[in-house]
């Protein structure tokens, strides 16, 4: 084979399988920085209450402004976690995501009829737990390590303290 | 030796071509799946469990922890309705009526995809926020210069884009996403 022909194939091949690993590996990486950011020093398997976002927040790309967001990072290698959310008007959903960026589990408050939402979430392959609260609604991730994210519309400036106050009794923690 | 610098060449080529052409993809647009309306344009893969490969590396650059689209869906807006590039030396004006959605909200982004600072820190507009003509539709004024009325500031001299939410769009909506009534976007004039 001409030597130059060969070396193109090569590179080819080489180069169709670099993509392949970086369009894999991309939304991965950037998920496991986003983590990091907001885990704050490893904060884990507790909610993180961040202000409303400004033009100061640079946590993750495209806050909204209107949203009060609270995150807790999850590692259920460990076991189950527990989330409870109170429900703030004139809306509040939780949404899990797995590390490769997916969004697996949302649920809001329309869809609880008012109660506060409750999920019990358990890894990959783990068996349900004993006893799941009555009410709590049974999720399995699809990686161990992961991210629940909740939004609550911010209608007005005055309008956030009740909803901050409200917020801060979320609980996410081992069941 | 020789083939010591003759497969660095091969790898040295293949990443060159590899990441190249996944610096293209990423660049151009949102892809299969994307939906137009006017200027403003969706993924309904988006943050769902059925993206591709291409749409979660894309989401996970430009709108990481986005929700799925029964939930929400978002329309961004890169260029007034002549197809020109939103500029913060223009301003421009957004008619429009409700969204289809229990709520929603319109924001503007800088090209970093984070809000763009500002000494009103206003952001956004949204459904209980805006101020309504008497029929109910809104008119809204983006600008680096102070406007009365409903007005969304931005950075003279920097490119933007905008952002509109759905949360709990209506099921005509989520069935037909091509179909939603989206604000126009007129240039009014440029510094």
């Amino acid at each position: 084979m001409n030597s130059l022909v060969k070396f193109g194939l090569s590179a080819l091949v080489l180069a169709a399988f670099v993509y392949t690993a970086a369009l894999f590996a991309l939304p991965r990486a950037i998920m496991g920085v986003a983590i990091s950011k907001i885990g704050q020093g490893g904060a884990q398997n507790v909610f993180v209450h961040p202000p409303l976002p400004t033009a100061e927040a640079r946590g993750v790309v495209r806050p909204s402004p209107d949203l009060a967001y609270s995150v807790c990072i999850i590692d259920l290698s460990k076991g189950p976690m527990q989330i409870t959310v109170p429900l703030t008007r004139p809306y509040t959903s939780v949404a899990l995501y797995a590390t490769n960026t997916d969004n697996y589990f949302v649920r809001n408050d329309r869809d609880t009829g008012g109660k506060s939402l409750n999920v019990i979430v358990i890894a990959p392959g783990a068996d349900k737990p004993a006893a799941v609260p009555e009410g709590a609604e049974l999720v399995q991730a699809p990686t161990a390590k992961g991210l629940v994210l909740v939004r609550r519309v911010v209608e007005s400036a005055d309008a956030f303290a009740a909803i901050d106050e409200t917020r801060k009794s979320s609980v996410c923690a081992p069941l | 030796m020789k083939s010591f610098f003759y497969w660095s060449g091969v790898v040295l080529v293949a990443l060159v071509l590899g990441l190249g052409a996944l610096a293209v993809t990423m660049r151009s647009g949102l892809g299969d799946g994307a939906v137009r309306v006017g200027p403003w344009s969706t993924n309904l893969a988006i943050g769902g469990a059925d993206a591709g490969a291409i749409t979660r590396a894309r989401v996970a650059l430009f709108g990481l922890l986005a929700l799925d689209k029964k939930e929400t869906i978002y329309f961004t807006a890169r260029t007034d309705d002549a197809g020109e590039r939103l500029s913060g030396s223009c301003t421009y004006v957004l008619k429009g009526k409700d969204l289809a959605a229990r709520w929603w909200s319109v924001t503007a982004y800088g090209d970093d995809s984070y809000l763009i600072a500002n000494e009103a820190n206003i952001y956004s507009f949204s459904k209980p926020s805006v101020k309504r003509e008497a029929d109910g539709s809104f008119i809204v004024r983006v600008s680096s210069a102070p406007q009365d009325g409903n007005w969304v500031p931005v950075a003279a001299g920097k490119t933007f884009d905008m952002t509109a939410r759905f949360y709990n769009p209506d099921a005509a909506a989520v069935e037909n996403p091509s179909g939603v009534q989206l604000p126009s976007i007129t240039k009014e004039g440029c510094q």
